[in-house]
């Protein structure tokens, strides 16, 4: 290879190299700025959550949401809200799946819980979208963050 | 004389029943041959065992759940040189890094256990962790039953118990369906224990579902006692079905795991007390069993039920009677599972007043007669002592007529027992506006706004009709509220002095009812319930600006009480609560008290306490109702002796043990915010 056509592939490479660096920064920063605010479920998917909802979560958190039957806590409102803000959509997702129903954890599968967190956000005033939340690793780079 | 009330005083007189503490026959007198009462240590044995081995050997400190330890090197002089020695994550790393989606809640309220100088502890998901008590590393942890998601997921539980023949000793613990023994030096199951290991508490009839218990077995001789609920409506405390499946308590053979008995805590058609039950309702009621601690006299052979109400229990037109053995502290023989007698604190509960904290054993001396002395607590705020070898209160208990009811069908008792001594630990069971908060005209103003649609009514009113017309009348307001005066966390004796400790907030409750036709579910089998399907959601129905509380302080407070006399010696407000709170700013306001459940350690020198936390659902939801200081108190007069600051509000139980010479506090903490962790404090 001669000098000249080495520094070309050498400017070509930094040059890709930069404009990788470029679109990885990018895609790192869309993914860092996504948060529940951003139309992250579909309302086909918060439906089939309320189903599941209904199926699984009603008896202590009841319709509304208020819980207060066998220790469960409000799924709605300020504190419900606080409680998860800053933190990624991942920890919540991770808190149902472990933890619920009290009566039989885990026992949810992983798109029942995605459907139910759906069903939950459409439930705390956030907007719907046109793509389905998940899979569950793209909760990672999703911040909870309350409602405006 | 009502149609039942007639029945159960012609029981009385054929002798099922006695006066006052109500003495069922025993059915078997066998046990006391078979079991000589020497062979099993007593309460006081036990206690000096603790002190000589620095053990803290059942999860309520000995059987009788005393919540008491007789080391006293930590002490009134040195206790403010207490230092956190070692923290560890409510989920040990290695768990977390096969599961990473285990996120447990941050209500652990797990208390550990210390035996041969090893620290055991149910983890934030309910598996059991053996732990350096020096260091706090972990010396293993108890692996999921399979490697799934499903068999980890779990919930941490207040405790476990111990049992050891020689060199084996096993570790007990109840965890989602299953019965389990551990191994204590390898961290492995007992695969003879049930099948494969593991007994299915599951059990079988209508109504049932899944098993679920919060607080943990008790060992009493050769058997595991074992509450919680296998009624698939849960606790049974929201929804418009009447009919669910009963939580007996269940007996098991410590060695086997096998079957060995079932206390029916709804009475089988023919058995003593079935006709509380008007209507034949026993035969579909469901619930009452016990989910509180557990505790028990080896020497007698009596495991203590703390047992709570009937299913939905804010109407109760179906189920006119007593409605026996709700609202009970009971003794069952451990080797025959029958009851030898029961006292019942609620007749025909309309309140959710059920039994709170475990039945705390102790002895004491009431004008010279030495008395073997158990000590209930009740929502309600009363304690009730009895002796617990009959069941017949110390104090005499009068019945006094209580408001009747004005819903359509409802059958409310008209009378309740009530203690004569000793005073309750609640201070607030009569409510009126003048117990509104007037710590500042606008709080003041803002309380009578938000209770202009309730009537404040005195404790045993029940429940009314809720009016939605403008102006009309939501519910009434009754103090202490259904999340209780005292809850789980009440309760510690110290034999030392004969002082009981109870631990109480203060938070009224909203009663209002609305037909089953406005329920909004499929099908209703109640005429009538509580407005959400449940009476827990009173800060919904009475909102204050800023989730101050409506009401006066203490939000929370410790009573100490003199059994001997059954008086009480001091009151203190058990932590700052809304003092700092922006409202109050300027006013200089002493310790208020957190509306949160903390709960007590004794020790031969002190009374600790922490500040209850956030993450213990049905507590106060203003931000300054917990804190995170670990508070000592002088036992005699309540006063703060020290503090220290944790990482978070205690969820948990505190425990003592002594560790190559030190002695060390441990206490399960966490907040909504927080994660969970267990913290432990030494002398440095």
């Amino acid at each position: 290879m001669g000098k000249r056509n080495y520094f070309l592939t050498l400017t070509c490479v930094i040059l890709a190299m930069l404009a990788g660096v470029a679109a990885f920064a990018e895609v790192v920063t869309k993914a860092q700025n996504a948060t529940t605010r951003d139309g992250i479920y579909t309302l086909a998917q918060a439906a089939s959550g309320k189903a599941v909802y209904a199926r699984s979560c009603t008896v202590c958190h009841l319709d509304s949401l208020a819980g207060g039957v066998n220790e469960a806590p409000a799924l709605k409102g300020k504190q419900f809200l606080s409680e998860w803000e800053g933190q990624p959509l991942r920890s919540l997702f991770g808190r149902i799946i472990s933890t619920m129903p009290s009566d039989d954890p885990g026992s949810l599968s992983e798109q029942e819980t995605l459907d139910v967190l759906a069903y939950l956000l459409q439930a705390n005033g956030y907007r719907s979208g046109k793509k389905r939340l998940g899979p569950p690793d793209a909760l990672n780079k999703i911040q909870f963050v309350a409602t405006k | 004389m009502s149609r039942l009330r007639f029945a159960a005083a012609i029981a009385m007189c054929l002798g099922l029943a006695g006066a006052g503490g109500t003495v069922l026959r025993a059915r078997s007198g066998k046990q006391a041959q078979t079991n000589p009462e020497s062979q099993w240590p007593s309460l006081a044995e036990q206690t000096a065992e603790m002190g000589k081995t620095g053990d803290w050997p059942y999860y309520g400190g000995n059987k009788g759940f005393d919540r008491y330890s007789p080391l006293d090197q930590i002490n009134a002089e040195n206790v403010k040189n207490l230092k956190i020695a070692w923290t560890r994550p409510g989920i040990d790393a290695s768990l977390t890094k096969d599961f990473p989606d285990l996120n447990p809640s941050h209500y652990y309220d797990a208390t550990p256990v210390m035996v041969d100088g090893v620290l055991y502890a149910p983890d934030a998901i309910g598996l059991l962790e053996a732990i350096d008590p020096a260091t706090g590393q972990t010396i293993w942890v108890q692996q999921p039953y399979a490697p799934t998601m499903r068999e980890a997921a779990g919930r941490s539980m207040r405790g476990i118990d111990t049992w050891r023949d020689g060199s084996d000793l096993r570790l007990i613990l109840v965890r989602g369906n299953y019965l389990y023994e551990v191994n204590a030096k390898s961290g492995k199951l007992y695969l003879v224990f049930g099948a494969n290991g593991r007994v299915d508490l599951r059990m079988k009839g209508p109504y049932t579902g899944r098993f679920h218990d919060s607080s943990g077995p008790i060992v009493v001789r050769n058997v595991i006692v074992v509450g919680g609920s296998s009624a698939a409506n849960g606790a049974g405390d929201g929804g418009f079905i009447k009919e669910a499946a009963p939580d007996n308590v269940r007996g098991y053979d410590v060695r086997t795991g096998k079957l060995l008995w079932t206390f029916h805590v709804i009475p089988l058609p023919g058995h003593a007390g079935y006709n509380t039950w008007g209507d034949h309702s026993a035969d579909f009621s469901g619930n009452a069993g016990t989910w509180n601690p557990l505790s028990a006299d080896e020497q007698l052979g009596l495991v203590y039920l703390p047992l709570k109400s009937a299913t939905n229990p804010y109407y109760g037109g179906w189920r006119p009677g007593d409605n026996l053995f709700t609202d009970c502290v009971a003794a069952v023989d451990v080797e025959t599972g029958q009851i030898r007698w029961y006292f019942q604190m609620i007749h025909h509960d309309l309140w959710d007043y059920e039994s709170e904290g475990p039945p705390v054993l102790g002895n004491i001396a009431v004008d010279g007669k030495h008395i073997k002395a158990l000590m209930q607590a009740n929502k309600n705020g009363f304690l009730y002592v009895l002796d617990r070898t009959s069941g017949k209160p110390v104090w005499p208990m009068v019945e006094r007529p209580v408001p009747a009811s004005t819903i359509p069908g409802e059958h409310a008792s008209p009378t309740q027992p009530f203690p004569t001594k000793p005073p309750a630990l609640s201070l607030l069971q009569d409510l009126t506006e003048n117990d509104l908060i007037n710590l500042t005209p606008e709080l003041h103003k803002e309380a009578l706004q938000a209770t202009s649609r309730y009537d404040l009514a005195p404790m045993y009113t029940p429940p009314a009709m809720r009016s939605d017309k403008p102006g009309g009348r939501l519910a009434i307001l009754i103090s202490p509220g259904d999340w209780g005066s005292p809850n789980w966390n009440t309760g510690a004796f110290d034999p030392g002095t004969d002082m009981y400790y109870g631990v109480t907030m203060r938070q009224p409750e909203a009663f209002g009812l609305v037909p089953a036709a406005q329920c909004n579910c499929d099908k209703a089998t109640m005429a009538y319930n509580e407005t959400e399907g449940s009476g827990a959601n009173h800060y919904l129905n009475v909102p204050m600006p800023d989730d101050m509380p409506y009401v006066k302080p203490p939000y929370g407070h410790i009573t100490a009480i003199q059994m001997n006399q059954g008086s009480v010696l001091w009151r203190a407000a058990d932590g700052d609560g809304i003092r700092n709170a922006p409202q109050l700013k300027g006013l200089h306001l002493p310790m208020l008290g957190v509306q949160s459940r903390p709960a007590a350690l004794v020790t031969k020198t002190l009374l600790f306490l922490g500040e209850g936390s956030d993450a213990i659902i049905g507590t106060g939801r203003s931000p300054y109702e917990w804190g995170k200081k670990f508070i000592a108190y002088d036992k005699t007069t309540g006063k703060v002796i020290s503090e220290i600051e944790l990482p978070s509000g205690t969820t948990g139980g505190p425990m003592t043990y002594m560790y190559k010479g030190k002695q060390f506090i441990v206490v399960a903490v966490g907040s909504r915010k927080d994660a969970p962790e267990l913290v432990a404090l030494t002398l440095q």
